[in-house]
């Protein structure tokens, strides 16, 4: 090996061994900080910050003072420095052009191979040693369970007038666990002040210590605790909206809020049929769609049919289902087919339909959502007269009006032409025309009249009361002007036909475009003469004495009184403070989640010991009139 | 003071204005045994509309399906958490009727799941006093609908107070006839109506 190459491998190991030994010394720096920031008592990010700048000061020095490491000479007056009686071989062998066979022979690289390894594992120990140092300083600080529990709690048991017991509630760590169904995942607090999760979440918290002397309430209900020597647990299922879960150990207490986020039940929506609708017919079939979406996953959805028969105060009902849909997402579709004869379904039926999705949800569901309902009602045949008001859709009367468009073009043309036909021919057309247009006459027979019969009214005149008529005018004027056109194209006089024909497009116009009401029917407007009937009655009641209502904003007081209070304790007793203003956001959260979001934030400052005043000045702005969102069932209705 | 306004709700499924004669005989009641100041019609209104805000008292009957789109929900739920009550009743007269299961379904779904109302609640001595609990009705002497005569109405309460009273007792049947034919009566059936309304209107 020749005395340049060996520079460079002792170069690389030197900064190697520089920079592992710099990582060792920049943890140990960490583990100190925080074990001094421990014993002091100082909690928050500070410990955090003075590490991360003293770590920061500690590798700019390094790096200038090895900074000269990076050039093979100094490497080399390194190597010379180890070993005087170099005599500069090592640093003239590794000038250029300067090395020679004497120059190489001269040194022994053997035998300054081993001072070189000892200088850099000394460098190396030297990190290293400081690390493990620090580590055990750590690890016996009270900034660690194992320091807190057997260290501190040894020295309490062995000198109990020298020093305090463990703080059992000095660490408190949550870990929350969603339940199974949700397939969310579990997670950890330490030192939590509140908690957010999913309805029905199981919640371990543990503490340092026995469980000797901890108790642990659940909204005042006591919760159990079990542990062993070095730490507690209790176990609680957070069920309600808010709650609050209290840890004591002496007269010591710490307080975490429970908020729960319930699964919601399915969102269905019915896309199809789009409307309610009377038939004329109980021989229906029709497409159902919905769609259906959940927080969590769906299961299951189906359509449900409350068929409903009979009439005045008899009615019978039937709940049938259709066949069920398997979601495995949070949301899908369904699609179904309701054939009113395979279901009996006859005349003067109602029939209402749903869909209906459930969710995963097999801890307190599952739970189901529905849709809105459609209505389809097939008409009575006694009832024709009265339920014409809103047809089934598309309404037949549309392709009518197209058709007679159509028949009146065809006449125009035949008008026009009528010079240069034969009578025969003239004949033959004007009595085609007038065919299809007394089929039309047909169909409006038949939705004016409400017949059944396919081929609608025969050549007679119509026997039926006229009084049907008058339900559709417009209906009955389309009617009256097909009679004349017919009659006119049946004689071969189409230009005679036309003014009827158009009358008939423009009434049968009228009534497709007409607004279809569904009218339930108005109710008898009876008008009570007051002051005729007032103070006649025979008998005679009391009133009873009117319960007192309570003040319209009570809410908002009480939560402004509270808010003062809470603050007033803040000079002599913060962390009372602090407790206070917490059970106040639990009060507020339902009915002014306004003042609660921002009493949350001050909270949070305050805990951390930051600076609080500007966002106890914004919670106590939405305590202002025009900002509550206070729930009316606070004040009781007054 | 404003005047009491009978208010009659009108729900998009089933047939809401089955007992169209029953505003008019309530509010002839009203004049007719106390001093409130009742307007002489009563008004329907929608249930999804924020008018229905405006009255303390909402009354519901009908025979077919009873059951609210999103809207006539949240607005029903907004009316019962100001301070409103609504009255609904079960103009079948039959525990297995489509409306008596359905209603309940659709209360439970909206309001919560109503209860047995006590016969010593402050209900049935508001104005009159009716110490057996609520006045059975003609339809359940004579064996109609289900048969029964039901002992209890049922509740849904806040705090308190009933928000939410149902009957299935068929007092739509028994209250719907002109005011003017009240002169035949030898008792007033009308006056647990009155109850009611002093009860919605004091509680």
């Amino acid at each position: 090996m020749s005395i340049q190459t060996f520079v460079r491998r002792v170069q690389r190991n030197l900064f190697l061994a520089t920079i592992v030994s710099g990582v060792a010394i920049v943890a140990g720096i960490i583990f100190i900080v925080i074990a001094v920031a421990a014993f002091v008592g100082v909690a928050s990010s500070l410990p955090l910050a003075i590490a991360a700048f003293l770590s920061f000061a500690f590798v700019s020095l390094a790096a200038w003072r090895f900074r000269t490491i990076r050039s093979p000479r100094h490497a080399a007056l390194w190597i010379e420095e180890l070993d005087s009686s170099l005599q500069y071989a090592v640093v003239t062998a590794n000038e250029p052009n300067q090395s020679s066979p004497e120059l190489e022979k001269s040194v022994h690289l053997d035998a300054l191979q081993p001072l070189v390894t000892r200088r850099i594992v000394r460098t190396l120990v030297r990190g290293f040693g400081f690390a493990v140092i620090a580590s055990a300083i750590y690890l016996i600080s009270p900034a660690t369970s194992f320091g807190r529990v057997r260290i501190h709690g040894g020295l309490a048991r062995a000198f109990p007038r020298v020093v305090s017991p463990v703080d059992k509630l000095a660490t408190l760590r949550a870990r929350v666990q969603p339940p199974a169904y949700s397939r969310m995942q579990p997670f950890e607090r330490t030192d939590p002040a509140n908690l957010l999760t999913l309805a029905g979440s199981t919640i371990y918290l543990s503490g340092d210590g026995s469980a000797e002397g901890v108790s642990v309430t659940l909204d005042d209900a006591p919760i159990r605790v079990s542990g062993n020597r070095d730490s507690w647990t209790a176990q609680v299922t957070a069920g309600k909206a808010v709650s609050v879960l209290r840890a004591m150990y002496g007269a010591k207490s710490r307080m975490v809020v429970i908020e729960t986020f319930p699964d919601n039940a399915p969102r269905v929506t019915l896309i199809a049929p789009i409307r309610d609708t009377i038939l004329r017919s109980a021989n229906y079939s029709v497409v159902l769609r919905a769609s259906a979406s959940d927080d969590i996953g769906l299961t299951t959805g189906y359509f449900e049919y409350l068929i409903v028969s009979g009439s005045g105060e008899a009615f019978t009902g039937r709940t049938l289902a259709s066949t069920p849909v398997h979601f495995t997402s949070r949301t899908g579709t369904m699609e179904a087919r309701l054939n009113f004869p395979a279901y009996k379904i006859g005349p003067g039926d109602l029939i209402s339909i749903r869909a209906i999705a459930r969710d995963n949800n097999s801890l307190t569901g599952p739970s189901l959502g529905t849709s809105d309902t459609r209505t389809f009602r097939v008409a009575r045949a006694d009832e024709y007269d009265s339920v014409s008001i809103e047809a089934a859709a598309p309404p037949p009367v549309d392709s009518s009006a197209m058709s007679q468009r159509m028949l009146i073009i065809m006449t125009e043309a035949l008008v026009k032409k009528q010079k240069t036909l034969t009578r025969q021919q003239l004949v033959k057309q004007s009595d085609d025309i007038g065919f299809m247009e007394d089929r039309i006459r047909k169909r409006v027979y038949d939705i004016l009249y409400q017949t059944d019969s396919p081929e609608g009214a025969g050549d007679t005149e119509e026997v039926e009361s006229e009084m049907q008529a008058i339900n559709n005018p417009d209906l009955k004027q389309a009617y009256d002007a097909l009679w004349d056109a017919v009659r006119s194209l049946r004689i071969a006089e189409p230009a005679v036909a036309l003014p009827p024909m158009r009358i008939a497009l423009k009434a049968l116009d009228r009534a497709r475009l007409a607004k279809r009401l569904y009218l339930r029917g108005a109710a008898p407007r009876i008008v009570v003469d007051v002051g005729h009937v007032r103070l006649t009655g025979k008998e005679h009641g009391e009133s009873s004495v009117r319960t007192p209502q309570f003040v319209a904003d009570s809410s908002r007081r009480f939560f402004a009184r509270e808010f003062q209070s809470a603050l007033e304790m803040r000079a002599t007793d913060p962390q009372q403070m602090l407790e206070a203003l917490s059970l106040l956001r639990v009060r507020a959260l339902q009915s002014s989640p306004g003042f609660a979001a921002e009493l949350a934030k001050a909270i949070d400052l305050l805990e951390h010991k930051r600076p609080a005043n500007e966002a106890l000045s914004r919670a106590r702005k939405a305590l202002e009139p025009s900002r509550l969102m206070v729930s009316p069932a606070e004040w009781g209705g007054g | 003071m404003s005047e009491f306004i009978f208010c009659t709700g009108r729900y998009e499924s089933g047939d809401w204005d089955s007992a169209p004669s029953v505003p008019a005989n309530l509010i002839d009641s009203v004049a007719r045994y106390t001093n409130i100041q009742v307007a002489p019609t009563g008004v329907v209104v929608p249930l999804s509309s924020p008018r229905l805000l405006a009255f303390p008292l909402v009354y519901m009957t009908g025979h077919l399906p009873f059951r609210f789109s999103e809207a006539e929900r949240a607005n029903a739920r907004t009316l019962v958490d100001r301070g409103g009550m609504f009255f609904i009743d079960d103009h079948n007269h039959d525990i297995g009727g489509v409306f008596h299961k359905t209603a309940i379904e659709e209360i439970t779904r909206t309001f919560g799941k109503p209860s047995e109302l006590r016969n010593d609640n402050e209900l049935y001595r508001s104005f009159f006093n009716f110490p057996d609990g609520p006045p059975a009705t003609s339809h359940e002497l004579n064996g109609w609908g289900d048969n029964l005569v039901h002992k209890n109405l049922l509740a849904v309460m806040r705090g308190n107070r009933i928000a939410v009273l149902y009957s299935n007792k068929d007092y739509s049947s028994e209250w719907n006839y002109h005011p003017d034919n009240k002169r035949f009566n030898t008792v007033d059936n009308t006056r647990f109506g009155v109850n009611i309304i002093v009860y919605a209107l004091t509680r």
